[in-house]
């Protein structure tokens, strides 16, 4: 019996030094838990203080060296901290199993009868009724709960996807001549309704038909070869009709390609046919630069070319204005202040400092030129300035600034008005600016530009945004198909070759879509991604560029990677084709031109500008026309 | 008092234990040279060989209990084997595969020809059901990890009140027919996915899962063995086929001299109390209970089917194609609304949404059939219990009920009859 009482004191002991040491260690790491929480090793003040300092003075090695080593012993800290929790709370609950255990094994040891309460006789029939109606209650429960559920279902559900499934395979069998009736056509939304500029040019209706008709003979007669260099010719008739403009000329694909009219050129598609582009030049010794002027407000849209006139916007918050340059000396001819547009907002909205209000490149057809800016405003000019007509479309809802370019398809201007909600593809007359269509898509904020696409003798126009890339016709603004293939904030608008659409977005993924097959995608990679440059493809080749300095080049078929360069610098402007060269310009404002091959990264040149560049230059006539943050640079050869 | 502070401070403990476990995480360094994070490595998955292993120690830890219980009559060797079982299918084996969750893997394996069952899960179901109808529920006692750490956590257990106890039954009975319909249609795995003890032996899981299987244990510090009694969907099976045994454990190892020292020994309520003739009721009032039951039971059971019928679009939505093609429709009905992550992750797959709602139509017609059934089967089981209340099992002795007992051996400890017949004289208080 004694020792039976010593090992159960031992055992007494024992299990009350557990708990005191589960105790003592809860509380520690209770304390330990709300430290690590406090701290944010990656956001830490001296850290960050030290790092502004370095950005003032990025070439102090002493001072990196000392941020490494705060950060370092920031981190190790963290880490050291969590393993002294995890480790504690390993110990708390061994501790606290080996005291239960010790508390069964100390109870199993001792026998104790208790004698019941003879007194006190169960009640079995009380029991019986008593479980009787606990059990009824639990029934009547169970089903007023699944009654109220299903009361406020009302068994929709099921009901929702017949109608889906219904509507679904309605669609399939509706035929097309009906369906183009289903289409939203020129029925402008609520915004637009209210802001509709009083001052444009009315034109009777049957005027309008005359330039649909026009156009639909245009289209038949037209074999388009949109991605050959051209030399013959132009021969395709052209639709004039008596306006301010003297005369209204829809200009030919010809023409189109040997200027520059809208944002990576013609198309949109980052290919350019002039084959006496220069291959070097250096900014800091004058090599090859022809001129440079200032632009009076820094921007960042591309400038585009139309014959001798080069043409760019400059925005911020207390003016909007186009400017227009001379090609031979860079004189800027005028200056046109854009105000007074009904509907424009008092109050600029907020964009941020690397987008700002006039991100989106403008666009022209020889006629008139076009603008968009990130408050609204979309202008039509005429070549001396003068606005013929303006209407604001309605405040973007964009987070960071509107920035999809505008396009020129024959007398049409598209307007990709993508954002947070209502987004929208429109085009507009665009000599009145009356719009034409308007059709609703059902997309997150894109970034990107439209592009326009020849399959099989039409053409389609070709958008960007989450959930995917979508094709429309420009006639009717008839959505042609749509692939859901990338998400996320889409910068990069596609390219195409090949009948093959490239699409990507960062953090996404590339996809290419064959548009003999538009419903699905024909390969797809997350290798070298975009967020930001726009890819190129040409000779089925893709080239793809990445923000942070790196390019891939992929077989356009298989999706391959086939070889990858680093540069040392950033890239935010698209790179463009000439011929059988890829110009890339880099943030510095170095241009690398290297050979479209499939074999491997083959330098051609590196020419310096001497000034950051993040805007995709223009190529017309020779001459590459290139927009940094505060000067305009006309590079020609000498 | 003090030992009651103690015990909820114990849970306590288990509780922030639990808070600091959870998984932290710590942002990834941006790399602005160009480097490229690895790709994400996949573990092994387990060797075939400790799948035969697990079984072997399943059969032999289940024949050692049953010795333990039958033939050596050992509480302690009871606890001892349930420490082994938590060492081992607790936190070795990480609380998986077990026979708990094994119901819903054979019912998945009869519903869909392209699931091809492990040979461990057909066995981890089968043995425990054998060694059940041989020896009683020894697989409770011992064996289960879910029921050996709520058994050794039992330290101060109350009685609940008997009626008490047989309307929290009908619990038990509802959770594994919803085990069984979302299992059916390959729905999700709720036995697995609502583990509350799972957390504490995998040391990781969400928030939630350490407050529900804290909760448990705190609970089964006073209410012996929750899970096991008012939940367990297996313990429904084992009940049944309990009931069946031939070598069930006996309180007394001779007979019983009904000195009562055994009745308030269970703290699960099993022990089953010597009924006298005197509670015999009136013929008439028998018959009209038992015609009354006739009629009952049919209308429970189609109330429940209708009402199963009426709730099948809601156990419906727990299928993630259900849902997901409900989203979907929520989505395109509301285009202003941002949209979740599973849309715009479906979304950029590319499968058509046809496809989808389709698919979700044919499973809204299984939920239909299978709710239906479930609610026949929750009607059927409240008139059985009803029924089972209606007569009277007489008796002489202090016996455990066969279906409810879960053979941990408690009671053997309080009974002072040896296996000769004689009684131990000098331990009476």
């Amino acid at each position: 019996m004694n020792d039976n009482n010593k090992m159960d004191r031992v055992l007494s002991r024992i299990a009350v030094a557990l708990l005191v040491f589960a105790g003592v260690l809860t509380v520690l790491v209770i304390a330990n838990y709300f430290q690590l929480n406090r701290v944010d090793p990656v956001n830490t003040e001296l850290i960050n203080q030290l790092v502004e300092r370095l950005n003032d003075d990025p070439g102090d090695a002493l001072l990196r060296d000392q941020i490494r080593e705060l950060d370092l012993l920031a981190r190790k800290a963290y880490f050291t901290n969590q393993w002294q929790i995890r480790t504690g709370s390993y110990l708390i609950l061994i501790s606290l199993a080996l005291f239960v255990i010790l508390y069964q094994v100390m109870g199993a040891r001792r026998k104790q009868y208790v004698l019941a309460n003879p007194d006190a006789p169960d009640d079995i029939l009380g029991i019986q009724k008593n479980a009787r109606f606990g059990i009824s209650i639990v029934g009547v429960i169970l089903v007023a709960v699944a009654l109220m559920l299903s009361f406020i279902s009302q068994k929709r559900i099921a009901h929702k996807f017949d109608k889906k499934d219904q509507l679904v395979s309605d669609e399939s069998s509706i035929p097309e001549s009906q369906q183009d009736e289903m289409l939203v056509q020129a029925k402008p939304d609520s915004t637009l309704i209210e802001s509709m500029d009083s001052n444009t040019t009315d034109i009777a209706a049957v005027e309008v038909e005359e330039i649909l008709e026009a156009e639909k003979e245009v289209i038949v007669s037209e074999p388009e070869s949109d991605n050959k260099i051209v030399v013959e010719p132009d021969s395709k008739p052209e639709v004039s009709i008596v306006t301010e403009v003297d005369k209204w000329v829809i200009p030919s694909n010809n023409e189109l390609k040997k200027n520059a009219n809208s944002f990576r050129g013609f198309n949109g598609n980052g290919l350019v046919f002039q084959t006496n582009v220069p291959v070097k030049w250096n900014g800091s010794t004058g090599d090859n630069i022809l001129w440079k002027v200032p632009v009076p407000v820094k921007s960042y849209n591309s400038p585009i070319v139309w014959k001798d006139r080069i043409f760019m916007t400059g925005a911020n918050a207390t003016s909007r204005q186009v400017y227009c340059f001379e090609r031979n000396a860079g004189k800027l001819l005028w200056t046109t202040k854009i105000e007074n547009i009904p509907g424009s907002p008092a109050v600029v909205p907020k964009t941020t400092d690397d987008t700002g209000l006039g991100a989106p490149t403008m666009t022209t057809d020889g006629n008139l030129v076009y603008a968009i800016f990130g408050t609204g405003d979309l202008v039509a000019l005429n070549m001396e300035g003068k606005m013929i007509w303006g209407k604001n479309l309605g405040v973007p809802q964009n987070h960071y600034g509107h920035s999809s370019s505008l396009m020129m398809y024959k007398e049409k201007l598209i307007v990709q008005y993508d954002q947070k909600s209502g987004g929208q593809l429109m085009a507009f007359t665009a000599r009145t600016g009356d719009i034409l269509w308007s059709t609703a898509r059902k997309v997150k904020v894109s970034w990107a530009s439209p592009v326009l696409v020849n399959y099989n003798g039409t053409t389609q126009i070709v958008l960007a945004a989450d959930p995917g890339i979508a094709a429309y016709n420009p006639n009717n603004g008839k959505e042609l198909w749509k692939v859901d293939c990338i998400f996320g904030e889409v910068g990069p608008s596609v390219c195409y070759d090949n009948n093959i659409v490239y699409a990507v977005n960062e953090y996404a993924k590339i996809a290419a879509i064959d548009l003999k097959q538009p419903d699905k995608v024909l390969w797809e990679t997350d290798e070298i991604l975009s967020d930001i440059p726009s890819p190129v493809a040409a000779n089925g080749l893709l080239i793809m560029p990445a923000s942070y300095g790196l390019i891939g080049c992929y077989d356009g078929l298989t999706g391959e990677l086939l070889w990858e360069h680093e540069f040392g610098s950033n890239i935010y402007a698209s790179p463009v084709v000439v011929g059988d060269k890829v110009y890339l310009m880099d943030t510095e404002g170095i241009m690398h031109i290297f050979s479209l091959s499939r074999d491997g990264y083959k330098n051609i040149a590196d020419c310096p500008l001497g000034e950051q560049v993040v805007t995709t230059p223009a190529f017309s006539d020779g001459r590459i026309y290139v927009r940094t943050n505060n000067n305009l640079y006309c590079i020609g050869n000498k | 008092m003090k030992k009651s502070l103690v015990y909820i401070l114990l849970m306590f403990f288990l509780t922030i234990q639990g808070l600091t476990l959870e998984a932290q995480r710590f942002p990834k360094p941006e790399f602005e040279n160009g480097h490229t994070q690895p790709a994400v490595q996949q573990a092994e998955p387990r060797s075939n060989t400790w799948e035969w292993v697990d079984i072997f120690v399943l059969f032999a830890s289940l024949t050692v209990v049953s010795w333990l219980v039958i033939k050596k009559r050992s509480r302690r060797g009871v606890l001892y084997m349930s420490v082994f079982s938590i060492l081992y299918f607790g936190f070795f084996r990480e609380g998986c595969i077990c026979s708990v969750g094994s119901v819903q893997n054979v019912t998945l394996a009869l519903f869909n020809p392209g699931y091809v069952i492990p040979v461990s899960a057909i066995l981890f179901f089968i043995l425990p059901l054998i060694f059940t109808l041989f020896f009683g529920r020894t697989f409770c006692a011992g064996v289960c990890p879910l029921g050996a750490i709520q058994d050794l956590v039992a330290i101060r257990p109350m009685e609940i009140k008997p009626w008490l106890q047989k309307t929290l039954g009908i619990l038990p009975f509802v959770y594994l027919g919803l085990a069984v319909l979302y299992s059916a249609t390959a729905s999700d795995f709720v036995i697995c996915r609502y583990d509350p003890f799972i957390g504490i032996y995998r040391l990781d899981g969400t928030f939630l899962m350490f407050v529900i299987g804290g909760l448990l244990l705190l609970m089964g510090v006073f209410i012996a063995r929750p899970y096991c009694r008012f939940l367990c969907p297996y313990g429904v099976l084992l009940n049944w086929v309990s009931r069946f045994s031939k070598n069930h454990l006996t309180i007394t190892p001779s007979s019983c001299i009904e000195c009562r020292l055994c009745e308030h020994s269970c703290p699960y309520g099993a022990i089953e109390k010597p009924v006298s003739e005197n509670y015999k009721l009136d013929r008439k009032l028998m018959v009209r209970r038992f015609l009354s039951l006739a009629v009952i039971i049919p209308v429970l059971i189609t109330v429940g089917a209708w009402t199963g019928y009426q709730i099948s679009d809601e156990l419906a939505m727990v299928n993630p194609k259900v849902s997901m093609a409900n989203q979907l429709s929520e989505a395109e009905d509301n285009p202003e609304r941002e949209l979740t992550l599973n849309v715009e992750s479906f979304r950029s797959s590319g499968k058509p949404a046809a496809e989808i709602y389709e698919e979700a139509k044919d499973l809204l017609g299984d939920f239909s059939t299978g709710s239906t059934l479930l609610g026949a089967f929750i009607g059927l089981i409240i008139g059985l219990t009803l029924a089972s209340l209606a007569k009277f099992k007489y008796r002489q002795d202090f016996e455990p009920n066969k279906g409810n007992c879960l053979s941990c051996a408690r009671c053997i400890d309080f009974c002072p009859v040896e296996k000769d017949g004689i009684f131990e004289k000098n331990n009476l208080t």
